[in-house]
Order: structure tokens, then C-alpha cells, then sequence
């Protein structure tokens, strides 16, 4: 039991609260998202969020905007992305512009159904 | 000393290990521990305009403008939110203006609520600051009576659309 409650401190996800935000897959936000520190997002988010790492975890989905420094999706996102750093894992599915310093895009599985970016700019803004 | 010190951690662990623990111990007894998506936290650095809802649990450590629906809400110490809040179980050692309805309400000793609180039990410790009316209802968190809180259109408003 001692070992999974650090396990999961480790990850961030149950003892560090302070620190590290996660949304649940069971929840669902219609708004505004703004600030600093790492956010993991499981669940639904409707509207802008913005914070300096971002984590858009397998099953989960975005409708607005995405700002932060690293950004990782594995999950669904419709909009713009401005990001320095953006990786998409092959569950990944974004429909909109991104904008980025470096990009990731991992390779996809046989079914294809891999991350299908649709980048128009390559936009340097550090 | 001893004595002091050991009561400062169970206070400590009441307020923000306790809800992680029990979160854990869920998750460790559906077998799902690995994937802990049932408990969602809002860090004290983030800031949410908008209108959380869901089922498991939730704490803030931040920043909250708007509703907030959810099993298990604990607003931690430190954190600010302005709206209504439905829930089962709701702990506040927190700031909270606006409407609270849940059938276990508990207000820690750090915790400030401004507006009404309607519930099923009620505790309100040392220390907590409480402004507003109290009414007990078996059925707290059925739907009626939020269809008549929202009718009525006590409490604060809540911005369902992002702002701009």
C-alpha cells in the first residue's frame, strides 16, 4: 500500500495536488482554464486552457484553444495549438493549426488511425 | 511537543491526504490503480472559469469562477471559489461565496463560506467563518431542489460560456 501511494505521488497524480492538476475522465469542464504548473486532462474540456504543461491523456477531448510550453496529446483536440514543445502519440487526433518550435508526431498502429495533424505554420515564437 | 506534533499531522492529512488516500484506496480496490482518473485536482497555480461537472472527486487547490457538480468536492486551504457548488460530500477548508447544496457539509477550521448551505448534516468547526442561512433537507442534492434554487436565482451566477 506504502508503495503505490509513492508510486502515485511519483506520477503526480494523488499526493501532490498542490503542484500537479488532473482533470478526470468523469469530468466535465465548459470554460476557461488559465495557469501555471502541469494539468493532466483525462476528461472533457470545452473553452480555452492554457498552463505550462499540458497533458491530454488518451480518451479525452478538447474543443478550444491549447497554449503551454509542452504540450503532449494522446487524446482528441479541436483547435489551435501554440505550444514550444508538441509531441502526439499515435492515439492522438487534432483537427486545427498548430503552432510550435518542435514538433513530435509518433508513429501510428496498423489501424492507422494515427495522430492527423494538420499543420499549416511552423512559427517560431520563443 | 510530541502530542502537538502528531496532532498537526492528522489535521494536515485530514485536509489534503485524506481525499487523495481515499481516492487511492478506490482505486486500489477497483483494481485500477494504475490509471487514477477518478480523482481530479485543481492545482493552486490554475485558474477555472466555467462550469465543472462529473462524478468522483474533486479538489481545489485554486482558483474557481463558476459551478462546480461533482460526488466528492473538497476546497482545499488557500483555495477561492465564486459559484454554487452541488455534491454529496463537501468539505471546505477553503473560501467559498456562493450556494453550497449537499447531503454531508463540513467547514474546517480555515474554512470561510459566504452564502446559504443546504444539507443533510452539517459541521462547522473552530475557527470556521460562516455567513449565511443553513437548511436541512433529507434529499439535499436531488433535482427539485436545484431546479428551484436555480429558479429562484439566489446565489451566484454562473457564466456557462468561456469568457473572452
Amino acid at each position: 500500500m506504502p508503495e503505490e501511494i509513492r508510486r502515485l505521488a511519483r506520477d503526480g497524480k494523488a499526493l501532490q495536488p498542490e503542484a500537479v492538476s488532473s482533470i478526470s475522465s468523469s469530468l466535465s469542464i465548459v470554460g476557461k482554464i488559465i495557469g501555471n504548473g502541469a494539468l493532466t486532462i483525462f476528461g472533457h474540456l470545452e473553452g480555452e486552457v492554457r498552463a505550462s504543461t499540458i497533458v491530454i491523456a488518451e480518451g479525452a477531448r478538447i474543443e478550444g484553444e491549447v497554449s503551454a510550453e509542452e504540450l503532449t496529446i494522446g487524446g482528441y483536440v479541436k483547435g489551435t495549438i501554440h505550444a514550444n514543445r508538441v509531441k502526439l502519440n499515435s492515439t492522438a487526433v487534432v483537427e486545427g493549426d498548430i503552432f510550435h518550435r518542435t514538433m513530435v508526431i509518433e508513429g501510428s498502429d496498423a489501424s492507422m488511425k494515427s495522430a492527423r495533424a494538420i499543420v499549416r505554420w511552423n512559427r517560431n515564437f520563443g | 511537543m510530541v502530542f502537538a506534533k502528531a496532532k498537526v499531522d492528522e489535521s494536515h492529512s485530514d485536509q489534503v491526504g485524506g481525499s487523495a488516500q481515499e481516492a487511492i484506496r478506490r482505486l486500489t480496490r477497483d483494481g485500477d490503480a494504475s490509471q487514477p482518473q477518478e480523482a481530479s485536482s485543481i492545482s493552486s497555480g490554475l485558474s477555472i472559469v466555467g462550469k465543472i461537472t462529473g462524478h468522483g472527486a474533486l479538489t481545489i487547490f485554486g482558483h474557481v469562477d463558476g459551478e462546480v457538480r461533482a460526488s466528492s468536492v473538497v476546497i482545499a486551504k488557500g483555495a477561492q471559489m465564486l459559484g454554487d457548488i452541488v455534491a454529496e460530500e463537501l468539505t471546505i477548508n477553503g473560501h467559498v461565496k456562493g450556494t453550497l447544496h449537499a447531503n454531508r457539509v463540513r467547514i474546517g477550521g480555515t474554512g470561510v463560506v459566504e452564502g446559504d448551505i443546504f444539507h443533510r448534516t452539517l459541521a462547522i468547526e473552530e475557527n470556521a467563518r460562516f455567513e449565511g442561512m443553513s437548511r436541512r433537507n433529507e434529499n439535499a442534492i436531488d433535482m427539485q431542489s436545484l431546479a428551484q434554487t436555480n429558479g429562484k436565482g439566489n446565489g451566484t451566477p454562473v457564466s456557462l460560456n468561456p469568457v473572452s
